[in-house]
Order: C-alpha cells, then structure tokens, then sequence
C-alpha cells in the first residue's frame, strides 16, 4: 500500500506520525507543505483538511496522530 | 548511562532492566529539559517522559527573539532541540511515551505510562500547556477544517486567502506575522480595547500593512458547513454583529494546562494549573511542579528555564535529606 503524509516543518504531530512509522518498519514519501507549497492547495482541495499531518493510505485518510488508526489500516501490531 | 527501559514486569526477567528511577521528569520543554540537565550533571538517576516531541510548546513557535543567548533570533524548534541534545549530553534519556496516571501516595511513588509502570524517589511535572479554544459555536466541527492553533504548522494552506487571528497578545501578534507570509489579508480579533502584546510586534504589523486590528471585538460562531467560510464577530458594548468572509482562522487566546492526569492528587487551581510554593513543591510530598503548567503571572521560556533548575536543585536536596 502506498503511504503518503503530508507534513510541514515544526508540526509536532507530523514528527509523532513520522517516528511511529518509522518504528513499525513503515516506508512513506514525505510531502513537506513548507517545501511544497503548492501540495497544500491540492490537499485542501482533495480531501478539504487545512492541517497537517494526513497520511494517505490506499484509499483511506487519516487526519492528525491517530495510532488506533494508523494501525488498523497500516496492519501494524 | 546505558539502560533500557522495560515494563516493570519485566524486571525480575530481564538483565539491565530499569524500572526505578530517583527522578523522573515528566515533560520535555524548556523546563523538564532544564531539570534534566542540572539533575544529570548531579548524577542523580533521572528519566524524562514525553507523550510528543522534546521540545515542548515552543517546537511550534515561528521564532523566539526574547530568550537571552540569540541575539538574532532562534526558531522554537531549533531552541527545543539544542536544549534535548544537551540534557542528553549529561545522561538524562527522553522516552517517548505519556504519562496515563500517577500514584504520589506511594513510596517510592508510581508513574504509570503507555509502556508500563515506573517508580521515582522524586517527580517533576513540567508538562507545559496547550493552546485554548474559543468555545463557541462551529469551533470543534471546524478545527482542521479552516480553524488552527498552529500557525507554523498549517500557515502553507492560506496561502492568498483572507484569515483572522483571534487574541492580541504575543503569540497572536508573533504568529500573524508568520501567517502574513501566506495569507492576503488578516484581521486580529482582540477583545480587550487594546492589544497586550510587546510593542515591538505591533509595531512590526504596522509595517507590514495587510494587518488590520479589530480591538473590542469577540467571536461569537464559525460559519461553515464541511469548510470554514466565515466568522461571525461582535463589538463589545453595542451588540453589532457582523460576518467576516475568511478562509482561516488562527486561534491564541491562551493557555491551559497539560495535567488533566493529575486531576485529584495534586492541588490545582480551578483552570488546572498546579500550586507551588516558592521552592516549587506541590501540596505532595516529593513533587515538584515546573515552567508553564503551575500557577505562575509569566509564561515564557526564560522563566521555565529558571523553573527547571530551581526544581532540579530542590529534588536533588530532597533526595540527600531523606
């Protein structure tokens, strides 16, 4: 499944995804909106969230650090 | 130090496993950090728990001119870990995990967390304050959704649009020029007929022009459906409401305190900020409380600076004097 967060640079719930990702042996591209700008117009219009993090995951979405969430739909133990 | 961090059922099991610490910090802002650096260089056995990010607060603030040291500025996040990389230097270890409940009556006194339960000599909260909400109506469903309290970390969604700020204080003045970067427009929604904000920011928005304060005014709804597309205001004393057709809303009207989880064994005032004498010790014995989350007339990263040395030499002489 490919895995897609969309981050900006000092959101401390975007580091909480990343690291918790990163521990369970996930692999996701990284959209800094600070470094993309115009990813954000496209986030907005796709799935009308203004904040970040949201990971895309296959069809679904998850706003913010939601780990039940991450887990259920990444299968993560 | 070298440990690893287990649940204490593990302990009987496993070699090395630590579950007794003679301080534990919980939080890691500016305060716990500090703590952690003066309890590390005292050699005192020490553990920080952190349910976010070293750091704290500040990781979110745009930029930091009035901590001494920087005379040209520091980025909160920059500051929040050079002060995590120098606690770490002194042996303190960050785990990230939350606290979920506290037993102050026991000794040694139990902290139990996501990962398990710990036991400490001595505690210091120094678990800081988030930002406040309005509490109006439109507020919650609208949050993510135009409304933020994070103006670094959603300011690239604004990007040309017209947004307010409500609250003209430091961080609503601090973080609207951030925002002004972005965003078109923006009007701060002050209450008070002034802003309290450092004259050096106002003037600074001045500057800058596409700023308007509107002071004696107060939100009273989000306008919105799936998407913010308005903010209905009211001016204070003549009860003329008005809409204003905004994109995004950035809130900073204060703070509350992270210490719901202590609710009932430590004394708190009614907004949950934890009591302290001067030396920093809470109504229990062995816990001392540091920086923003106890009752104190300054919240500011020098102060929690301050607080978490002070806190770290009463621990340390309580330890001795046991």
């Amino acid at each position: 499944m490919r895995v897609l967060v969309y981050t900006s640079s000092s959101c401390p719930y975007c580091k909480k995804v990343k690291n918790f990702l990163r521990e369970h042996g996930v692999t996701f591209k990284e959209i800094n909106l600070n470094f993309h700008r115009s990813a954000a117009r496209e986030l907005k219009e796709k799935t009308g969230q203004t904040g970040v993090p949201v990971t895309l995951a296959g069809n679904y979405k998850i706003v913010g650090f939601d780990e039940n969430k991450l887990r259920r739909i990444l299968r993560i133990k | 130090m070298q440990f690893t961090l287990k649940r204490k059922s593990e302990e009987t099991s496993s070699e090395g496993v630590k579950s007794h610490f003679e301080a534990v910090i919980i939080g890691a802002g500016p305060a716990g950090l500090t703590a952690a650096i003066y309890l590390g260089r005292s050699k005192i056995d020490t553990v920080i728990f952190e349910k976010m990010v070293p750091g704290g607060y500040i990781v979110s603030t745009d930029w930091i001119e009035n901590y001494p040291g920087f005379p040209d500025g520091v980025s909160g996040e920059e500051l929040g870990g050079l002060f995590e990389k120098q606690s770490s230097k002194f042996g303190v270890r960050t785990e990230n995990v939350e606290v979920t409940g506290v037993d102050f009556e026991a000794r040694p006194m139990i902290v139990e967390t996501m990962n398990g339960s710990y036991t400490a000599s001595a505690i210091i909260v120094a678990t800081g304050t988030k930002s406040k909400k309005l509490g109006v109506p439109g507020e919650d469903e609208l949050i993510g959704k135009g409304i933020s309290l994070c103006a670094t970390c959603d300011a690239p969604f604004f990007e040309g649009e017209d947004i307010v700020v409500v609250g003209a204080g430091n961080s609503g003045i601090q973080e609207s020029l951030y925002l002004s970067k972005f965003a078109r427009s923006i009007r701060i929604i002050e209450f008070l007929d002034h802003p309290t904000a450092e004259r050096i920011l106002l003037d600074r928005i001045k500057e800058i022009g596409k700023i308007e304060l509107l002071l004696s005014h107060r939100v009273t709804r989000f306008i919105g459906d799936d998407r913010l597309t308005g903010v209905e205001v009211e001016k204070r004393d003549f009860n003329q409401k008005r809409i204003l057709d905004v994109k995004g809303a950035f809130i900073y009207v204060g703070l509350v305190p992270n210490a719901g989880f202590l609710k009932g064994s430590i004394d708190m005032d009614k907004e949950g900020f934890i009591e302290t004498n001067q030396e920093l010790k809470s109504s229990k014995e062995g816990v001392f409380a540091a920086g923003d989350v106890r009752i104190t007339s300054l919240r500011q990263v020098a102060t929690a600076i301050g607080d978490g040395a002070l806190a770290a030499f009463k621990v340390r002489q309580y330890l001795e004097g046991r």
